[in-house]
């Protein structure tokens, strides 16, 4: 059968297609040694544009960071505000109570008169002359 | 009962002890009253040249000057009394009594006014000097510290008797009058000879009243003056009253508030006086009495019901 063959496919054939594999074979190193320079060419043009993108994502993250610790900040201060605004409002209602209460008073106040006319104390008040006395109180002048 | 009479401070003084006290006894608390109230006038008297108040106001202002302790007692409680009656009572008057013509020695110094500084003095507790803010009149506070001290001195020497002394219409009184109560006329201030009431003390007490019946006169332009000053205006004040009577267990006090008193005027004074819980009595220029509820306890006669009745 071997003999068949190669009275089928002469040896300068198999020549043929083994050099042209070879051939094929370095082209193909070849090809592979030159896609690989490129990518690698690629990877260093592309590697500040990467540590750019790297940054930008960093600061994003840390710009995240910082609006929920506002965020949180912001709950406390309306939380504390709410709360304030209770105590103002309970504050107000205070003082406006006083108001009122200092209102009546002072009506009071003015509505009592100047000058009042006691009841005669009975017992101690004597009627006719006046009564004998120790001294008397006028005025001296000081 | 044994009296002694004589004069101090411009006015008559009257000393009445009730029966217990033997006559050298009441000689002994009569000298040294009048040791107190000699000393109370050398002090701090307006009217001598040779007084330590005057002799500090002629230092001029700031000049401190080493003083007794009569005369720092009363600007501290001159003092403390313009704080205590919020400006009604004020020494620092003297300014404008000097200006309306008030007899005297003069006092104030070229460029005074009444009220530069908060305080009417300052006390300097290193040197111990006084230094003036203003120049002061210190006739009323004086005359009610004299009886304080002139009492309390002759308490000591009479001992549990009772006493009343009498200096010019204001009144220190120690005990009892024989078992009783002292008994006090109230003055009518338009000088009709009937008292417009009488009361009566309770132990160790003072009465003092605020006139403009006495201390009266023109100014340089002819206006009619007297010498109850406002401290607010620097005028004669006290409208619509004539006299105002103040009854306390102080002499000074009692003074004082008599003085603060006749100046809220008689649109004020019933409040201020209620307020205060003071026994004050008052007649308006009309001549009407009113009353504290306090004053009303101690009134034992009144004259306007005794002619109703």
């Amino acid at each position: 059968m071997t003999e068949r063959a190669q009275a089928r496919f002469p040896a300068h054939v198999f020549v043929m297609l083994s050099a042209s594999t070879a051939a094929y074979a370095i082209a193909l190193a070849a090809v592979a040694g030159l896609q690989s320079a490129d990518d690698a060419a690629l990877a260093a043009a592309r590697d500040p544009v990467a540590r750019a993108v790297e940054q930008v994502s960093a600061g994003r993250n840390d710009v995240l960071g910082r609006l929920d610790r506002a965020r949180a900040v912001y709950a406390a201060l309306a939380e504390s505000y709410g709360a304030a605004g209770g105590s103002l409002t309970a504050l107000e209602a205070q003082l406006a109570a006083l108001s009122s209460s200092v209102a009546a008073i002072d009506g009071a106040s003015r509505s009592l008169p100047t000058s009042v006319r006691l009841p005669r104390v009975a017992g101690s008040v004597s009627g006719g002359s006046a009564p004998a006395t120790h001294a008397t109180t006028r005025a001296s002048g000081g | 009962m044994r009296r002694r009479d004589g004069r101090a401070l411009a006015s008559p003084l009257q000393l009445t002890v009730s029966s217990g006290a033997g006559e050298h006894t009441v000689d002994r608390a009569w000298a040294a009253i009048e040791a107190e109230f000699a000393a109370v006038d050398a002090a701090m008297s307006r009217f001598r040249a040779d007084s330590e108040i005057t002799r500090l106001h002629r230092r001029g202002p700031g000049a401190g000057g080493v003083v007794s302790d009569r005369l720092r007692s009363a600007l501290a409680l001159a003092d403390r009394a313009t704080r205590l009656t919020r400006g009604r009572f004020d020494a620092r008057i003297l300014v404008d009594l000097e200006r309306l013509g008030s007899i005297g020695v003069p006092q104030v110094w070229p460029g005074a006014e009444r009220s530069v500084d908060a305080r009417a003095y300052r006390f300097d507790r290193c040197d111990r000097t006084v230094r003036l803010a203003a120049p002061v009149d210190l006739g009323g506070v004086g005359k009610g510290l004299a009886l304080r001290w002139a009492a309390r001195r002759a308490a000591v020497i009479v001992g549990d008797t009772g006493f009343l002394i009498d200096a010019g219409g204001d009144i220190a009184t120690r005990g009892s009058a024989d078992g009783e109560p002292w008994s006090i006329a109230i003055e009518d201030p338009t000088g009709a000879p009937e008292p417009v009431a009488v009361c009566v003390l309770p132990t160790d007490s003072a009465v003092a009243t605020s006139s403009i019946r006495r201390a009266s006169w023109r100014d340089p332009d002819g206006k009619a003056v007297h010498h109850l000053i406002d401290p607010r205006t620097g005028s004669p004040g006290g409208d619509g009253l004539r006299a105002v009577t103040v009854a306390g267990p102080d002499p000074a006090w009692a003074e004082i508030w008599s003085k603060a008193l006749f100046l809220e005027g008689s649109l004020q004074i019933g409040a201020t006086a209620r307020a205060r819980g003071l026994a004050a009595w008052w007649v308006d220029v009309d001549g009407d009495l009113s009353m504290t509820p306090a004053a009303r306890e101690r009134t034992t006669w009144v004259r306007a019901e005794a002619a109703a009745s």
